[in-house]
């Protein structure tokens, strides 16, 4: 694996070599510096029930999912040359969860009736590289890899955008392709083996100044899915007490439509909107919409506050029990209908200190409320170095 | 449909209050709220 993932690394950082701007990197004025240094740590905390999990007292009774997560974030850019940047990220997640608990390898069988939390930690390694081919002109290299007790996940991407009309309007498009790799279970939690699952992605977008105060944007995303599309250990309850696998049909295609706005105000200020529209072949189809307000107070202080609703239809196979023949089914609430709200604020704190060209600190908090009792509460808290 | 405002009149565009992308760490979070508990 590691020897692959060295080729693979060799093989992008060859090509970029050849670019025109990574030739000058000799050039004293084009010497790699690091542009910025961000880190963020996030707190999640989830109450909620749903069929798909079994941590509930009764088999046929919806399980707990109880979900906690922990995930800090750093992120670095490094500009390599006047026309190439790089931008090296890192997520981690330590998640401590009810409905995931059949998967502890530790335990044969596990105990997912009353052992009610089970911890999984994972991370994520993700690189890429903007190359400006001349002024209004780039592309984007991507590619990244995660890994968790029972997962790991590969991703390549490239993207392209170009300025228009003084850069008074872009267009852009990209692509991506991610491929999965994880472990199966059986409803008591036995592993059986291994499956995978892949995900094109294509999405292209356009931006356009309407004046010196408003700028919107849209764009229309394309996902095809192909493989084991579910997480294996979810279940759905059957008649007299039983339970067995959820069962997904093994292709997946969805369609995203999106806009959002931003208008200054002349209190120093801003409103943002945006608005999605989201349909797939499973019979889902779903709305969402975000307002945001910034306000800033003095030249080192603002802050934000966001409302956002989102409502789906649910998938045409959700059920809360099913025959064991059914096909395809699913008892898992995220595909089930219902609508959800989202509170949340933050406030930074920006300005340039002694020779960085900024320091920033944010502090924010949201909590989300879905109409069939899911909720979470969010704590963030992020810094910025700009050189 | 994608329809010119003078260099010199962007200072408000170029604010960070006015961008239309979110930066990775906060989109990051934001993916891991709603994108892992909607179908």
């Amino acid at each position: 694996m590691t020897r692959r993932r060295s080729t693979i690394a060799g093989a992008v950082a060859l090509g970029l070599a050849w670019l025109p701007g990574a030739a000058r990197a000799d050039d004293a004025r084009d010497r790699p510096r690091v542009e910025a240094l961000e880190t963020a740590l996030t707190a999640y905390e989830q109450e909620g029930r749903g069929y798909q999990s079994q941590a509930a007292e009764r088999i046929d009774d919806p399980g707990s999912e109880r979900l906690t997560v922990f995930s800090p974030q750093i992120l670095l850019q490094v500009r390599q040359s006047a026309r190439l940047v790089h931008r090296v990220w890192v997520p981690l997640d330590v998640v401590t969860s009810a409905s995931a608990n059949a998967t502890d390898v530790r335990r044969k069988p596990p105990d997912v009736m009353s052992q009610a939390s089970r911890q999984n930690q994972a991370g994520t390694l993700d690189w890429t590289s903007t190359y400006t081919a001349r002024r209004g002109t780039d592309a984007t290299l991507r590619s990244a890899f995660h890994i968790e007790e029972n997962f790991r996940a590969w991703t390549v991407a490239g993207g392209g955008t170009q300025s228009l009309a003084e850069d008074n309007a872009t267009v852009s498009g990209s692509a991506s392709h991610t491929y999965d790799w994880f472990d199966t279970y059986d409803p008591v939690g036995h592993r059986l083996g291994r499956s995978s699952r892949t995900t094109t992605h294509g999405t292209l977008g356009a931006t356009q100044l309407l004046g010196p105060a408003t700028v919107v944007h849209a764009s229309y995303g394309l996902s095809v899915q192909y493989g084991t599309l579910g997480n294996t250990w979810n279940t759905v309850p059957f008649d007299y007490d039983k339970r067995g696998n959820e069962d997904l049909p093994r292709v997946r295609t969805r369609h995203a439509l999106s806009a959002r706005f931003a208008q200054w105000l002349p209190w120093d200020g801003a409103l943002k909107g945006y608005h999605r529209v989201y349909a797939d072949d499973w019979g889902l189809v779903a709305n969402t919409t975000e307002v945001q307000l910034h306000q800033r107070f003095t030249s080192f202080l603002r802050a934000r506050a966001s409302y956002r609703f989102h409502t789906q239809s649910g998938v045409d196979f959700f059920t809360t029990r099913a025959r064991p023949d059914a096909f395809p089914r699913a008892s898992d609430s995220d595909l089930a209908r219902f609508d959800a709200h989202a509170v949340g604020g933050k406030v930074t704190f920006e300005s340039p200190v002694g020779s960085l060209r900024e320091l920033r600190f944010e502090l924010g908090f949201e909590r989300y409320w879905r109409t069939d009792g899911l909720s979470v509460n969010v704590g963030l808290w992020q810094t910025a170095l700009r050189f | 449909a994608a329809l010119i405002v003078p260099q010199n009149r962007r200072a408000r565009l170029a604010d960070p209050m006015m961008s239309l992308t979110d930066d990775p760490l906060e989109a990051y979070r934001k993916q891991k709220l709603y994108n892992t508990r909607e179908g």
